[in-house]
Formats: C-alpha cells, sequence, structure tokens
C-alpha cells in the first residue's frame, strides 16, 4: 500500500476509535460530574443561609446572577449567589448568602480557589486554627457589605464593615473582601431591577449636569493605539473589538462599566491578545463629583499630565490582578497609584478592570 | 534462559537503575507541582500509570500497524485518550482529587516519561515486555511521588495522608509546600540516589 494513504488511513482510525471511546466515556461521566456539581452548589446555599428551611432555585434575569432562595416557612429569609473575581493566582469564586434586604451577610462559603497552597489557601481552609479552619469565610457572617467593607490587619475586625485578613495572604484576603464589594451592590441592584441593567441609574437620571461621554472611536484609538483597524464581534455578555494591524491581530478592547461615587462609570479596557497586559483605557461615560472624581480624567494638581491617571495603566500586567496603592508612586507593573481626592472612584475603576478582565478572557475564548 | 532475566530485568529497571524521576529526569513538572499531600502524589502517580499501562500494551500492538512517520501522532492520539478516560473518573467519582490536581491530569498528555517509554519500548518490543516495562516505570513513577510528597507534606503541614503525625507544638515549615520546598527535596533525593549507585559501583 502507498505509503501517504496507509498514514491517512491509520490516523484517521486511531482519532475514530479515540473520539468514539471518549463519547461514550463522556457520556457515562458527565451526569456524575453535573450531579457533584449540584451538590456541591447546594451544600454551599445551605451553608451561607443556616436558618432557612427550604430552598428553591429562582433565576432573576438581570445580569449574571442566579440567586438561590432561602424560606423560612412561607417567609424569605435570605439570598444566595455565585460571585467570582480575580484572586492572587486565580479566579476565586464563592457562595455568598445575604438577607433579603442585603444589609447583612449570612454566611460565605468559597466554591473554588487556586491560591498559594498554605497561604492564599487559608482563605478557605487555615489548618493552623484547629477547630476553627473557616475563620477567615466564617467572620463574614453578619457583617455590613455596604457602604463598603475593608480589611484590617494584624488586629481584630471589630466594626460591622471591617475584616480581619489572614496574615502572609493579604492579597487573596483583599481579594475576597474586594469580590464581595463589587458583586454584593451589583446583585443588590439586579435583584431589585429584574430585567433592567444591572446598575441603579443611567447618568442622566442622576446628575445630568455632570454627565461626561466621549465617542466610542475616540476611545479605541486611545486604548489601541497600534491598530488601523476594528472588527466588532460579540461573546457573552462582552462585545468585543478587535484590533487588527496589517491584517494581524494586535489586541482587543472591551466594554466594561461599575459603580462609581456618583452613578455607573463606563470603561473601554485595552488589552494585549494574552489578557495581561494593558494597553490602553478610557473613560467613556461617568458622572462622578466634580473636582473630586473628575480628577481621574484632569488633575488640577498635576498640571502637566492632567490625565496621567488614566495614562498609567498603558503597559500595566494584570497577572493576576491590579492594586491600588496610596500616597506613592506606582512601581510595580501590577500597581495603580490612586488620585488623592478620588480614591473611591479610582478604586472603582481598578476593580472594573480586576473582575471584568478574567470574566473577558473566559467570553473571548468562545470566539477563539 | 537469558530472555528470562531480561523479563525480569524489563520489569525492574524503571524502579531504580532507570528510574523515571530520579535517573531519567522525565515528567518533572507534574512531579514538582502536584506533591504537596501524599494523596495528590499518590494519585497523580496511579493515574500517570494508568495512562502509561493502558498507552503502552496498545501501541505495542499496533506497533507493525504504524507507519513511522505518523508514530509521534498516533502516540499522542493514543495517549491523550487515556488521558482523558482517567480526567473525567477522577472528576466523576473522586472529585475533591480532580480538584487538586487541576490541569496536571490533563497535562500527563505531554509527560516526557509516557511518550518516552512509547518511543524507546513499547514501539520496539511485544505486549508482554511493554506491559511489564511500563508497570515497572509506573511503580517507580508512583514510588518517587508518594516519598517526594511524604517528605514535603510531613515537614509542611506536619500531617501524612491528611492525618496529624508531627507533635502538637511543631511548626510546619511552609516553604515545604511552596515550589522552592519541591526543587529542594527532589535535588536532595537525586542527590541521594545518585550517592547510592556511586557506592554501589566501587
Amino acid at each position: 500500500m502507498n505509503t501517504s494513504v496507509k498514514m491517512i488511513l491509520v490516523l484517521t482510525i486511531i482519532a475514530t476509535l479515540s473520539g468514539g471511546l471518549l463519547s461514550f466515556w463522556d457520556a457515562y461521566t458527565s451526569p456524575k460530574i453535573e450531579e457533584y456539581r449540584q451538590e456541591e452548589i447546594k451544600n454551599a446555599v445551605k451553608k451561607v443561609l443556616p436558618s432557612a428551611e427550604n430552598y428553591r432555585e429562582d433565576i432573576k434575569k438581570s445580569g449574571s446572577y442566579t440567586f438561590y432562595l432561602g424560606y423560612d416557612g412561607d417567609e424569605l429569609i435570605g439570598i444566595a449567589f455565585n460571585i467570582k473575581g480575580g484572586g492572587f493566582q486565580d479566579i476565586i469564586s464563592l457562595m455568598v448568602g445575604v438577607t433579603p434586604d442585603f444589609s447583612r451577610i449570612t454566611g460565605l462559603s468559597v466554591l473554588d480557589q487556586k491560591e498559594t497552597p498554605g497561604l492564599g489557601t487559608k482563605i478557605a481552609d487555615d489548618p493552623s486554627r484547629k477547630g476553627d479552619e473557616k475563620w477567615f469565610t466564617d467572620q463574614f457572617k453578619g457583617k455590613s457589605p455596604f457602604p463598603e467593607m475593608y480589611y484590617v490587619k494584624n488586629k481584630k475586625a471589630e466594626a460591622e464593615t471591617e475584616i480581619e485578613a489572614i496574615s502572609g495572604a493579604t492579597i487573596s484576603s483583599q481579594a475576597v473582601v474586594n469580590i464581595l464589594n463589587f458583586h454584593i451592590a451589583r446583585a443588590k441592584e439586579a435583584w431589585s431591577n429584574p430585567g433592567q441593567s444591572d446598575l441603579m441609574q443611567g447618568c442622566d437620571d442622576i446628575i445630568p449636569e455632570q454627565h461626561i461621554k466621549i465617542s466610542e472611536e475616540d476611545a479605541l484609538h486611545n486604548v489601541l493605539p497600534s491598530a488601523d483597524r476594528y472588527e466588532k464581534k460579540k461573546a457573552g455578555d462582552f462585545e468585543f473589538y478587535l484590533a487588527y494591524n496589517e491584517y494581524k491581530t494586535s489586541g482587543m478592547a472591551y466594554k466594561s462599566e461599575g459603580k462609581g461615587y456618583e452613578g455607573p462609570i463606563k470603561l473601554l479596557i485595552g488589552l494585549e491578545s494574552d489578557f495581561e497586559t494593558i494597553t490602553g483605557l478610557a473613560v467613556l461615560e461617568h458622572c462622578e463629583t466634580p473636582g473630586f472624581g473628575t480628577r481621574i480624567l484632569s488633575d488640577p494638581s498635576k498640571p502637566a499630565a492632567k490625565d496621567w491617571f488614566i495614562q498609567q495603566f498603558a503597559g500595566k500586567k494584570i497577572s493576576p490582578a491590579l492594586t491600588l496603592i496610596h500616597n506613592k508612586e506606582a512601581e510595580l507593573p501590577g500597581e495603580i497609584e490612586a488620585v488623592s481626592g478620588a480614591t473611591v472612584t479610582s478604586q472603582t475603576i481598578v476593580n472594573i478592570i480586576n473582575t471584568s478582565v478574567p470574566e473577558a478572557r473566559t467570553a473571548f475564548q468562545s470566539i477563539k | 534462559m537469558a530472555k528470562k532475566v531480561t523479563l525480569k530485568e524489563d520489569f525492574i529497571k524503571g524502579i531504580w537503575k532507570e528510574n523515571p524521576i530520579l535517573i531519567a529526569l522525565l515528567g518533572l513538572c507534574p512531579t514538582l507541582a502536584v506533591t504537596i499531600s501524599v494523596e495528590n502524589g499518590l494519585a497523580m502517580g496511579l493515574a500517570a500509570s494508568f495512562v502509561l499501562i493502558c498507552s503502552s500494551s496498545l501501541i505495542s500492538l499496533l506497533r507493525n500497524l504504524i507507519p513511522k512517520q505518523v508514530r509521534i501522532a498516533s502516540f499522542i492520539v493514543i495517549i491523550a485518550t487515556f488521558v482523558t478516560i482517567a480526567d473525567r473518573y477522577l472528576a466523576a467519582f473522586y472529585p475533591d482529587i480532580s480538584k487538586n490536581l487541576g490541569p496536571f491530569i490533563p497535562l500527563i498528555i505531554v509527560n516526557c516519561m509516557i511518550l518516552g517509554r512509547q518511543e524507546a519500548f513499547a514501539s520496539k518490543n511485544g505486549i508482554g515486555r511493554s506491559i511489564l516495562d511500563a508497570l515497572g516505570m509506573g511503580i517507580g513513577f508512583t514510588l518517587v511521588l508518594v516519598v517526594l510528597s511524604g517528605i514535603r507534606e510531613l515537614l509542611g503541614s506536619g500531617t501524612l495522608l491528611g492525618m496529624q503525625v508531627m507533635w502538637p507544638s511543631f511548626s510546619p515549615w511552609m516553604v515545604m509546600i511552596l515550589p522552592p520546598g519541591a526543587f529542594l527535596t527532589l535535588g536532595l533525593m537525586i542527590g541521594a540516589s545518585n550517592w547510592i549507585n556511586d557506592r554501589r559501583a566501587k
């Protein structure tokens, strides 16, 4: 037999048999894997809504939240939902339970994390505290997520919004706090305005005179300076602008939004194709406080480069996450210097990037 | 007569004389990455051995049918099939282990030890000897992983298979469960095996 024919024949047969065997095996194992996943979610919901007697799954159409409702008799006593965000090494997936008015956390459980063994993994399980291995997540019980939670180091958390960080795992602790701050606010909006945008209101409804908007076209040139052609593509909740430079891709940009100090902040985030390096950032829309939040775009204390805050993002690395630092120059590739007087706005922008990049990356895989 | 000795040698060589990790230094990526607990090390060793034994026997059966130009491609498809089977099996029946090992089970596909045995042995020998060879290599691989992860778990967490064995006031050596601990322990193990071999040779 001709060698080429034999090569094709043998490889085809092997690949076909392999495909057949695997599809059989997949049909056998998939239900078990799915069953386990459901079981895991169920257990987590039970854990974070400890006082509820029966549970019902309800999918609220808004954003991407699935709400699991806990009842005591007929009375709704808690809502649990799954949230995700960037940790130190990979995405942290959490199940959080809150009271129906979102004013108190009833429980927190880590579904999935790949933090540094022995350090960051303490967010889920701390073997150094015998009998109280889950102290980190347990301390969230009864805490108030509004206006914002923050972590304290090397002392007991006292205030209702204080969380004790794990020593040696500050970034992981901070990541959990950030994910909760970001998502609980969004989930609350999604819960109370089903069907609407998961943000409170547009800027126009709140403070029309402060509303600042720039065109997408101008923003695209700023965030993807090296591209000369763009192509729009939708994937999941994201709309990507793929950048081309003489027919090869040179990165992409997408829009993401979050709640700033006054109202929504809409960003256009430009990234290199590896989803790690930021090529540029533009604020498409915001209505932050004039003279304070607006300093992210024009800081009167630095007349030479008024938009230094936004400019500093170009070239920063997102792996694992951006960190906001205060009152000193950013040095490391993952550090962002906050604008003094606009800390909340600065933090919001960093949070939007940290949370949306992993989601965008996942969405992007599906169109690739 | 001579053949009988060789059969035994085929099996035994993977455990010490040609140990895939200590001597051949193959498959070091999972070796270093997952050995933070005995449970992980054992699961990784068994998964890799399963893939090795299945692929070795199948490839040695097919060795005369596969044209040599496409042998690597065929080996990879066969190995990938068994790796996927092992991966899905763990995910379905041992979800916690599957979670701990993360991407390292799928990565067995590119483990040099497995592809190396196909190229060096299974594609040239009959099924019986190939299975013996794969068994020996698999046991050798698993043993080293278990010893390595045992040392790391004992010193890094004070436990063995999750049970407390060190005295209560023992303070775990954090470095042992971090990547440097893997390099240090493996380096010392390779050093020790070389020292023993040198002494034996004298």
